[in-house]
């Protein structure tokens, strides 16, 4: 694996997108959620409950032709941050981007069409009571993206882009396997004309097989259309063969980022190595490469976040700002400066790596 | 990598009935029974030349079969068999009207409801919580008293304190419904609201609303059954299923049939319902 | 650096004999599972692989007699050292399976009593069915508790599932498993809903529980590098039938099924970035009408006629004389898989 993290610039080509502007971005973002008070307890205005964050302070840039690899595990607030991207949250603080142009409030009917979501579930994301041919003739229409003759062409087209015959059209999702649907999901994501395509976890409920097809698709698409992406899922290896750079999340916060080559090469937070390093690896032992803390699987608590409420949760009392670093409970490198929240910091060198970690400043140590 | 148990393509029951060509039979069961029922009372005169209001007391009492009466006549000597096909305009018009009023208004609401939620859905909430809070008869008895007798009070009356379950259930639907990715690609693709609501929400939320509403007509009649034997119903003499039965109990030892045949009648009607309510399920469950 | 090789199992605890499994439905018998034969002995750990609709969990639910309602054995025998239980009484047969046989399943928030503290569901076993009084369940509990890895067991004892993260649930799953004191776990999926940080440590946990107390282990995943770190044996299941079967080393290294080589060529690496992931295309066949011969071959790139030509499903034969890596391709020696970018992969990797 040192061979491709070595060579970044030849094995990606598109790493030199980063000259090319803005499409997407956002500065400090936060969406927290309120925890649901009885509407009895809001008139006795007894003490406002905690509100869970689930994204607390973000700031990324998307870049014209770039795929950005947004990685985590469930809980860290991956897909909360792509849906406040999509519009679809009012974020709580914080600046969204679209093309440069700022979002106050909700995207415009003309914004929305900028970005794009491919959706996880191909059972729950199309509606089951429209065909095909109805639910992309409503977006065509009704932005008016091609003249109403025209609509049924431009459906036609749109099946041909994704790969599916255009008898797809009369049908209704019922009658689709998985990655047909991931199929028409992309077809209505693409019927907008967006400059930017958000995949949530868009490939995770498909069998390994599928699974590649609908990633190559994505590429294809990307390249010919000229798209930007946002590629977020929990699979490591999956995000390592799509991504340009890649943003790893850790309970609401981006902890690394930086060239997809260089992140998996050489990662740097001690989050981004437990979880590269988690991944089963074909014919390895399970324990190999888990991280220093779960040499003996036994001897230590598995250190997976539990529930907020839960009166066993290591979190409790460590969650939030002032607490300092959020991933120090898990973290077999803590040290005395991890009381404080490192803010993303940039690795010596000429790639562009940050990492959300004291030790980056003070490379000595146990960590060097 | 599948966080989803992605279900096996092999076992949709979609496909497999599909392919089958099963006919939807319950379906179209209950539409030809239901479609009986509403031809025989629109065709009332052409099926029994008696008037359902004229007495005669020579020929009181008569047991079915009798020549002319063919299901025999009441204390009054008037045709049942007219009775009965007169009055099954009254009620069917009145359960159905009683239905489909507070379906509507129920639907709208609770689609509201869950959709905006917030201040909204707490003060509509709150209503129907005051209105479940009174037995229905209770509160329907009040409302009929109020707004006097007749067939206009008993739509007000039941629509009135019907929406409520309509409300409830199209609520808790959507609530589901919205969280569902493609109510949020529908909302990412800017679609806006009204449409979101009526195109993409509704045509999933409504089908438990619709079965509902099967069984409601049957209950609706019965609330008309229930308030015709309280003398809250329907005048008389007009004919009507439950002031019939109402009628029918005082001789129910001498002649049963009095009041059983008009109770069966209620009992075919809610039979009919009962098949297209599921049939429908499976008609929706099929596409 | 693989799991512990056995040397030559001895006779094994739990055996399939083409096994038979059918759903009646309006349009006909869906033949789930269609003449599959395994085994697992004492302290072994076999995994079985595939993709969704292949069988594989409906041959694992089988195996325990815990089909969902309409499906049932056809055909075949199950016997448990060496003994056909599908011949017992079902309340005889039902008693010898579940008394030898636990399951864990993939989902561990379904698969828990919500309103039950977690301790007393691992103390329901002990208590109703081995007849320990409760001072002795209980301490059994917290026992089991303890040796999946539960840290402070006596204060998780009270828990109910929801306080409890996905991998904390998952060991009590387990620990449910192990209270009847078993002598095979079915494990369906028992990782995939778990982060990839928590994995390990649940695989772990069972890995030494296996070892520990002899126990078979018949491990169902999708993913087959969760199945190759634990098993030692693999099966690969398609449209109903093992087309593979081996230890898994020459099995993943060398495989001889064209099905086994291309699903190892597109699973991604995340170690290495590649030009293009390769895809299988097409779809498995509808288990009602399944095609003549061999079922692959509509997807396969080596199809010849000779691979429809006979309409029964070509059965697995030894890939080398006296073997025990078996494969159910016909034109396994005239094609070459070897030289797939899987071993490339692996011999780089074991450099």
């Amino acid at each position: 694996m040192s061979s491709q993290a070595g060579t970044p610039a030849q094995t990606r080509p598109d790493a030199s997108a980063g000259t090319r502007p803005e499409v997407l971005g956002v500065t400090d973002l936060k969406q927290y959620f309120a925890v649901s008070a009885p509407w009895t307890a809001r008139l006795a205005r007894s003490a406002p409950i905690e509100p869970v964050k689930a994204v607390d302070g973000v700031s990324l840039s998307l870049r014209e032709g770039e795929t950005l690899g947004l990685v985590g595990e469930s809980g860290c607030g991956k897909s909360t941050l792509s849906r406040t991207i999509l519009g679809l949250y009012a974020p709580t603080a914080g600046e969204i981007r679209y093309a440069g142009t700022s979002l106050s409030g909700g995207p415009s009917r003309a914004q929305r069409r900028h970005v794009q979501m491919v959706f996880q579930d191909p059972y729950s994301s199309l509606n089951p009571r429209m065909s095909v041919g109805q639910m992309l003739t409503e977006l065509l229409r009704y932005h008016k993206i091609v003249p109403s003759a025209e609509t049924g062409n431009r459906c036609r087209e749109l099946m041909d882009l994704v790969g599916l015959p255009q008898q797809a059209l009369g049908r209704r999702p019922r009658q689709f396997s998985g990655g047909q649907r991931q199929r028409i999901g992309i077809a209505r994501a693409l019927a907008l004309e967006p400059k930017v395509l958000i995949a949530d976890e868009a490939v995770s409920a498909l069998d390994v097989s599928v699974q590649a097809t609908i990633i190559n698709l994505l590429i294809d698409l990307k390249t010919e259309l000229d798209l930007s992406m946002v590629f977020v899922s929990h699979n490591m290896a999956v995000v390592r063969q799509v991504s340009d750079r890649v943003a790893v999340m850790y309970r609401g916060r981006i902890v690394e980022t930086g060239p997809t080559d260089a992140v998996f090469g050489a990662p740097s937070h001690p989050y981004t190595k437990l979880l590269i390093g988690s991944v089963p690896r074909m014919l390895a032992a399970p324990t190999q490469t888990a991280g220093e803390n779960l040499a003996d699987p036994l001897a230590a608590v598995d250190g997976e976040p539990e529930a907020d409420d839960s009166p066993y949760s290591a979190h409790k009392v460590e969650h939030g700002e002032g607490h300092g670093c959020r991933f120090r409970p898990r973290c077999p490198v803590a040290f005395d400066r991890c009381s404080t929240e490192p803010d993303l910091l940039p690795l010596p060198g000429i790639t562009p790596q940050c990492a959300a970690c004291w030790h980056v400043e003070t490379p000595d140590g146990e960590h060097a | 990598m599948t966080t989803l148990p992605a279900p096996l393509p092999t076992f949709d029951a979609s496909t497999i009935r599909k392919r089958s060509g099963e006919r939807n039979i319950t379906l179209y069961a209950g539409l030809t029974l239901f479609a009986l029922i509403v031809l025989a009372a629109v065709f009332a005169p052409l099926l029994t030349s008696a008037d359902p209001l004229q007495q005669n007391l020579l020929q009181a009492r008569l047991a079915p079969g009798s020549p002319g009466h063919l299901l025999g006549t009441d204390d009054l000597g008037r045709d049942v068999l007219s009775r009965i096909l007169y009055g099954a305009r009254v009620d069917l018009r009145v359960g159905v009207l009683a239905v489909v009023t507070p379906l509507v208004i129920g639907s709208i609401l609770g689609l509201l409801c869950g959709w905006w939620g917030r201040w909204f859905d707490t003060i509509v909430m709150r209503l129907v919580d005051i209105v479940v809070a009174f037995p229905f008869y209770v509160l329907v008895i009040a409302l009929v008293f109020a707004l006097g007798q007749g067939t206009k009070s008993i739509y007000i009356a039941i629509s009135a304190v019907g929406w409520v379950a309509y409300c409830r259930i199209v609520r808790g639907q959507v609530l589901v419904a919205k969280e569902q990715e493609y109510a949020l690609a529908a909302r990412a693709s800017g679609l806006p609201t009204w449409r979101i609501l009526l195109r993409h929400l509704l045509p999933n939320v409504i089908l438990q609303a619709i079965v509902y509403a099967m069984s409601d007509i049957v209950l609706s009649i019965l609330a008309i059954v229930t308030l015709s034997y309280l003398g809250l119903g329907v005048a008389p003499p007009s004919p009507e299923w439950g002031s019939m039965i109402a009628e029918g109990q005082n001789s129910l030892l001498t002649q049963w049939y009095l009041a059983t045949i008009p109770g069966l009648c209620v009992v075919v009607v809610g039979l009919a319902l009962a098949l297209i309510a599921d049939g429908l399920v499976n008609q929706f469950n099929k596409r | 650096m693989t799991a512990p090789a056995q040397s030559g199992p001895a006779a094994p605890v739990l055996e399939a004999v083409d096994l038979h499994v059918e759903i009646p439905l309006p349009m006909g018998q869906l033949k789930a599972v269609r003449g599959v034969s395994l085994s697992v002995g004492a302290g072994e750990a076999v995994g079985l692989v595939g993709e969704s609709g292949c069988g594989k969990s409906i041959t694992l639910r089988a195996l325990l007699g815990l089909l969902p309602v309409p499906a049932r054995v056809t055909g075949g025998a199950l016997l448990l050292d060496g003994v056909d239980v599908l011949g017992m009484a079902e309340r005889r047969r039902q008693r010898a399976l579940t008394d030898a046989i636990s399951m864990v399943f993939q989902d561990s928030l379904t698969a828990l009593n919500p309103v039950m503290r977690v301790g007393d569901q691992i103390a329901e076993v002990p208590r109703r069915r081995l007849g320990m009084s409760k001072a002795e369940a209980h301490a059994r509990a917290i026992d089991l508790m303890d040796q999946v890895g539960i840290p402070e067991p006596e204060q998780r004892y009270r828990a109910y599932p929801h306080q409890l993260s996905g991998g904390m649930r998952q060991r009590i799953c387990i620990a449910i498993a192990m209270s009847t004191e078993p002598r095979v776990i079915l494990a369906d999926e028992p990782t995939t809903a778990l982060d990839v940080t928590i994995q390990a440590q649940v695989l772990a946990v069972i890995d030494k529980l296996r070892v520990e107390r002899e126990l078979g282990l018949v491990l169902v995943s999708h993913d087959l590098a969760v199945v190759s770190q634990t098993c030692s044996r693999i099966y690969v299941m398609y449209a109903g039938r093992v087309v593979e079967a081996g230890q898994s080393l020459p099995l993943l290294t060398r495989s001889e099924h064209p099905y086994t080589d291309a699903l190892l060529r597109s699973v991604p690496d995340p170690d290495a970035t590649v030009e293009r992931l390769a895809s299988i295309p097409g779809q498995p066949p509808m288990l009602v009408d399944v095609p003549p011969g061999c079922a692959f071959a509509p997807r396969c790139t080596f199809a010849r006629d000779v691979c429809t030509a006979d309409p029964n499903p070509p059965e697995l034969e030894p890939v080398s004389v006296g073997g025990s890596h078996t494969t159910a391709c016909v034109r396994h020696q005239d094609i070459d898989l070897a030289s797939g970018a899987v071993s490339a992969f692996v011999a780089e990797k074991e450099a």
